[in-house]
């Protein structure tokens, strides 16, 4: 094991912040406590602190967190970060969400701790600016579908006594079941403007805009799901608990899309050609 | 005839479409079984689906974002289809100092319309290089390529990412390239032929750099490259041919000779000489005449999701409120 660089002691500091958010917003919820703006605080910490690891690691190696898990899963916990601090500071009626979502990025935190954070070669096929849009779009997806997550849940935490106290003062079911599905419908912007972006990418990069590799077809079956989702809400009724059922569905497919397929493959995201 | 529009543009149908299309992929993946015709019957479903929709449904066209969204769908899948039965994959490998020629390209797939005129693709490969970090692993490519022009002749330089455009075809650099041994075959009665004999990719395949020619009414004649500089595997080296020099061995008959770049060998039926080095470059051909109209549609599809969006999330001063404004003023 390598020795361990200041960049990751900034880093776990960060994401400590992030664990005081997630603690102070359940200690909120038992203690009927109102203290949202020391949670936006924790996140705005760990933000910061999360950002100058990534800086520092970036300065060090000359490119960006985009290779290996351990970079993408930092870099993720920052954007994601990022995107739920804006919503939570932007939109007061859905932060009790944070009860949920930030447990959601410790799991994450929990999963990077337990990786190496070995340094990783830039391939030459990442060196175009189509990546960034590419990455970047990703991460707006990702965002919108876990802040949609963390309203819908709402609605299936509520049917558990022990919770509805948590949640009592989020406006009703039906209100939280559209909020969520606006936040899934931007979603399906960012991902269909993902998918674009990527099928240039690969075709500067490899030859092909699309070749049904494991990520693609990964990333293509979420965009049905979600389209699909979409659907089936306009064409059946579908109530609140349904679709946060359907929306955990998305976020799981896609999460498992960016943090699963391009590591358990050796097709060409990956960089191996 | 319109009921049969109508139930081909149910959404209900669109839902058995989606599911269909995300359970063959999923069974795709997982290696159940690969039935690329049944992906391609159930787009060719939905496409129809959604043309019958965009008929039959008011509201697809009454929305001018869902219009939008859904009319550029509508074509990018069109295109796609188009793209598949023009589409031409190939790959070739090209020597330093030689000729692009068509007959020389592999055929990887190619569409029932594809127009046939990748004849008239030319180009002479020039020197290129690839950087190499420690490790072995690949970075920048950089290829040279002389090709005509109104003016001309004109070098470019072109890599993994910038393709050779030529006639439609794009021409991109691969992982896939090596040394070729420059040869003369020397025959006891006839004119001399020289040309290069293209040793597996370097460096991928260092440790097996060999390769065998057979001359005109003559034996096999199998060859070794044995390189002057090995592989470097701990720091960061660039592969340029004019970098690279080495011995060629070679076997024939049972009779093995070491030769150095100019030396001649007589094997049966005359005499053959190791000229030089050269590199050869590994390309991948791609030609679909849709592509930038596929970006387009892609660009327009998205454009109008975001305008379809817009219309029903932000709260507007004036008109019609929004069906659910996510931003409220906060109470003063």
């Amino acid at each position: 094991m390598s020795a361990l660089r200041p960049e990751i002691y900034i880093l776990w500091l960060g994401l400590a912040c992030y664990a005081v958010g997630a603690v102070v917003s359940w200690q909120n919820a038992i203690m009927w406590r109102a203290r949202e703006t020391a949670v936006l605080t924790a996140l705005g910490a760990g933000l910061l602190l999360l950002a100058a690891a990534i800086a520092q690691r970036w300065v060090r190696l000359g490119h960006g967190p985009f290779f290996n898990m351990f970079e993408v899963l930092a870099s993720n916990l920052f954007s994601l970060g990022l995107i739920y601090a804006l919503i939570y500071w932007r939109i007061p009626r859905i932060r009790p969400t944070a009860r949920i979502v930030l447990p959601i990025l410790m799991v994450m935190a929990l999963w990077l701790w337990s990786l190496e954070p070995v340094d990783s070669h830039f391939p030459a096929t990442y060196a175009t600016p189509i990546l960034w849009f590419h990455v970047l779009l990703g991460k707006f997806f990702l965002g919108c579908s876990l802040v949609a997550v963390g309203v819908s849940s709402v609605v299936i935490l509520r049917r558990f006594k022990a919770c509805v106290s948590a949640f009592a003062q989020m406006p009703d079911n039906a209100t939280l079941d559209g909020i969520a599905w606006r936040f899934m419908q931007a979603a399906l912007i960012f991902e269909s403007a993902m998918l674009i972006m990527g099928a240039l990418w690969a075709q500067d990069a490899w030859g092909r805009y699309w070749a049904w590799d494991p990520l693609e077809t990964w990333a293509f079956i979420t965009w049905i799901a979600l389209a699909g989702a979409i659907h089936l809400r306009t064409t059946y009724p579908v109530s609140p608990a349904q679709g946060a059922a359907l929306i955990w569905t998305v976020f799981v497919l896609a999460f498992l899309t960016f943090f699963g397929v391009p590591f358990v493959t050796v097709a060409p995201h990956k960089g191996a050609v | 005839m319109t009921t049969a529009i109508k139930y081909l543009a149910s959404t209900r149908l669109t839902l058995v479409g989606f599911g269909t299309l995300g359970l063959v992929l999923i069974a795709k993946e997982f290696s159940v079984f690969s039935a690329p015709f049944m992906v391609l019957a159930i787009l060719a479903g939905l496409t129809l689906n959604l043309a019958a929709a965009l008929i039959v449904t008011p509201r697809l066209r009454q929305e001018p974002g869902l219009f939008i969204f859904h009319l550029a769908l509508l074509a990018l899948l069109i295109m796609a289809g188009v793209g598949r039965l023009t589409h031409f994959d190939g790959h070739v490998e090209v020597m330093e100092g030689s000729a692009f020629s068509a007959s020389e390209v592999t055929l990887d797939s190619k569409g029932l319309l594809h127009p046939d005129w990748l004849q008239s693709v030319a180009f002479v490969q020039g020197p290129f290089s690839v950087d190499y970090a420690p490790g072995v692993k690949r970075a920048n490519t950089r290829s040279e390529v002389v090709v005509a022009s109104e003016t001309g002749v004109e070098t470019r330089r072109v890599g993994d990412d910038v393709p050779l455009v030529e006639r439609g075809f794009r021409f991109y650099t691969t992982h896939n390239k090596g040394i070729a041994v420059v040869l003369t075959w020397l025959p006891a009665k006839g004119e001399a032929i020289t040309g290069g004999v293209h040793m597996p990719g370097y460096p991928s395949f260092d440790w097996k750099q060999d390769n065998a020619w057979k001359p005109p009414n003559g034996p096999e004649v199998r060859f070794w490259l044995h390189l002057d500089t090995p592989l470097k595997e701990d720091s960061a080296w660039t592969l340029a041919s004019e970098r690279v020099s080495g011995m060629l061995v070679v076997n024939s008959q049972g009779k093995r000779v070491e030769l150095k770049r100019g030396e001649s060998v007589a094997v049966d039926g005359g005499t053959l000489r190791f000229d030089e080095l050269r590199g050869w470059m590994g390309y991948r051909i791609f030609f679909d005449p849709t592509l930038p109209w596929l970006l387009a549609a892609a660009m327009i599809a998205v454009f109008g999701l975001a305008l379809q969006f817009w219309r029903k999330s932000i709260p507007r001063t004036t008109g019609a409120p929004a069906a659910l404004p996510l931003l409220t003023k906060r109470a003063q």
